[in-house]
């Protein structure tokens, strides 16, 4: 058996983003408390805080989390990342951001990085997905101001675009 | 009986967890020699979708006992005489895995639960263990007669799933595996359609029927039956009290009867 933590202390090492961080934190802290509070990723938004409404998913290794309920040692050795991290360096918007942006798939915008990460696994694992297969996705998350259907048009429209440039290349 | 739930205390979130001592042991031996030695109370860990909620519902335990590696509690298997899920699968490896083919319509109710980014991270023992009245495996395990292998620091007994709402935990807490016993062909049904309000679970076995009704507030009632008894005379048995706000008696009755009548039909329909 390994005791993590005799005293709540624990140093953690993850990939952030692409990059490798490393953390003195402790056991009961949040990852979505890490990321906002100690690293300023304020991107990742809680809403719920009970795994529920999904506003702060997180990608850990590719599938989305609810990071209000995941403890920031469970993402040890794993790969996480936050919606800042899909923007290209030079500022170009993921395809998935893009169509988000073009369809105005939001109101609040509350909900919106929660349901980009999650897009963007649903088409890490569908490259071109029903209808049936988008709203099964897309309702892990809950959006308050019940903008669903552009977001839905703009999971189809990033499908697309998605689909295209690989034919591209 | 309908209990009405506690009022929720005042904005409690997962900030009030003070750091706790943290054990990731390997084995099912390690996981109860953690329990037993770290400090009281000590909580399990499996998949977390339940456990955030129960912080901000005034669980304050003083150690975490993360399951993650203990490898026995991931296995599923099946013989000719039962199908074994151990307490971590999570929903989807366990709809999704073929032993399930041995209850047909078992992996169609199970794939129903919950929501594509939770199931990959809920897992059946968490499902169980929570014991809330508004999860729905101890419904369709109850209605095959499953059993639960709880493991302790004397070994490990066995308890029917329907017996672990009100089983005493603090002798043997850990659940190892849920076993579906195969003699006489079970398969499922499960009329989800009028939940959260009440759903109900028909499970076929030569010989025998056994029907669950649940709803949200109440734990489920089973009710063994002969195969050929009467939709109306099978939801007629439901007990005097069984009926909260959200649902009369009367009502799962009468449209219990109907959805049973459905049930039937689908379940005796040549494949
Ligand atoms: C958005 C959402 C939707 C949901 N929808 C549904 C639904 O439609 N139907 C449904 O049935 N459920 C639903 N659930 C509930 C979900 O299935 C449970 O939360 C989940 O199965 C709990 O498993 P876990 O591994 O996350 O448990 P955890 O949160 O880790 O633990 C829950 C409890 O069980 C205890 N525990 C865990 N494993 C064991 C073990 N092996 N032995 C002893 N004790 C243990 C823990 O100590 C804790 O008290 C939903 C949950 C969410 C968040």
């Amino acid at each position: 058996m390994t005791t993590l933590s005799e005293n709540g202390k624990i140093d953690i090492a993850f990939t952030l983003n692409g990059q490798p961080v490393s953390r003195a934190t402790t056991t009961s802290r949040t990852l979505s408390d890490l990321l906002r509070d100690d690293m300023d990723l304020k991107g990742t938004r809680v809403a719920c805080g009970r795994t529920v409404c999904g506003a702060c998913s997180v990608l850990v290794d590719g599938f989305p989390r609810a990071a209000c309920s995941t403890f920031a040692f469970e993402v040890e050795g794993r790969s996480v990342t936050t919606i800042e991290g899909l923007e290209a360096e030079d500022g170009t918007l993921d395809p998935v951001q893009a169509a988000f942006a073009k369809k105005s798939a939001f109101q609040c915008g509350y909900c919106t990085s929660g349901m980009i990460l999650l897009a963007r696994a649903l088409l890490a694992e569908h490259q071109r997905p029903d209808r049936e297969t988008i709203r099964e996705w897309i309702s892990s998350n809950i959006c308050r101001c019940t903008g669903y259907q552009l977001i839905i048009e703009a999971v189809e429209e990033a499908a697309e675009t998605m689909a295209g440039k690989e034919a591209a290349e | 009986m309908f209990t009405a739930p506690a009022p929720r205390g005042l904005a409690r979130s997962q900030a009030d967890l003070p750091p706790v001592p943290l054990y990731r042991p390997d084995s099912v031996a390690e996981a109860i020699h953690a329990l037993d030695t770290a400090p009281a109370p000590a909580a399990l860990y499996a998949g977390g979708t339940d456990f955030f909620a129960r912080l901000r519902e005034g669980e304050a335990p003083a150690a975490l006992v993360w399951l993650d590696r203990v490898q026995d509690l991931r296995e599923v298997g099946r013989d000719d005489h039962a199908l074994r899920l151990g307490a971590l699968v999570t929903h989807h490896e366990a709809f999704r895995h073929p032993a399930l083919d041995a209850v047909p319509g078992l992996a169609a109710a199970w794939r129903r639960i919950a929501t594509v980014r939770i199931r990959r991270q809920a897992t059946l023992g968490g499902n169980l263990m929570a014991r809330r009245t508004r999860y729905e495996l101890s419904i369709l395990l109850t209605a095959l007669g499953a059993s639960a292998q709880m493991a302790g620091a004397d070994g490990t007994i066995d308890l029917p799933v329907e017996d672990l709402w009100q089983a005493d935990t603090a002798t043997h807490p850990l659940l190892v595996s849920v076993t579906v016993p195969l003699e006489g062909c079970p398969r499922l049904d499960y009329e989800r359609s009028m939940r959260p309000t009440f759903t109900q679970a028909l499970a076929m076995r030569d010989g025998g029927w056994r029907l669950v009704v649940a709803t949200e507030y109440l734990r489920p009632w089973a009710h063994d039956m002969a195969p050929g008894t009467p939709p109306a005379e099978a939801t007629a048995a439901l007990p005097a009290d069984f009926a909260d706000p959200a649902v009369s008696r009367a009502h799962m009755v009468r449209a219990g009867a109907a959805f049973l009548k459905r049930q039937i039909e689908r379940m005796e329909a040549p494949a």
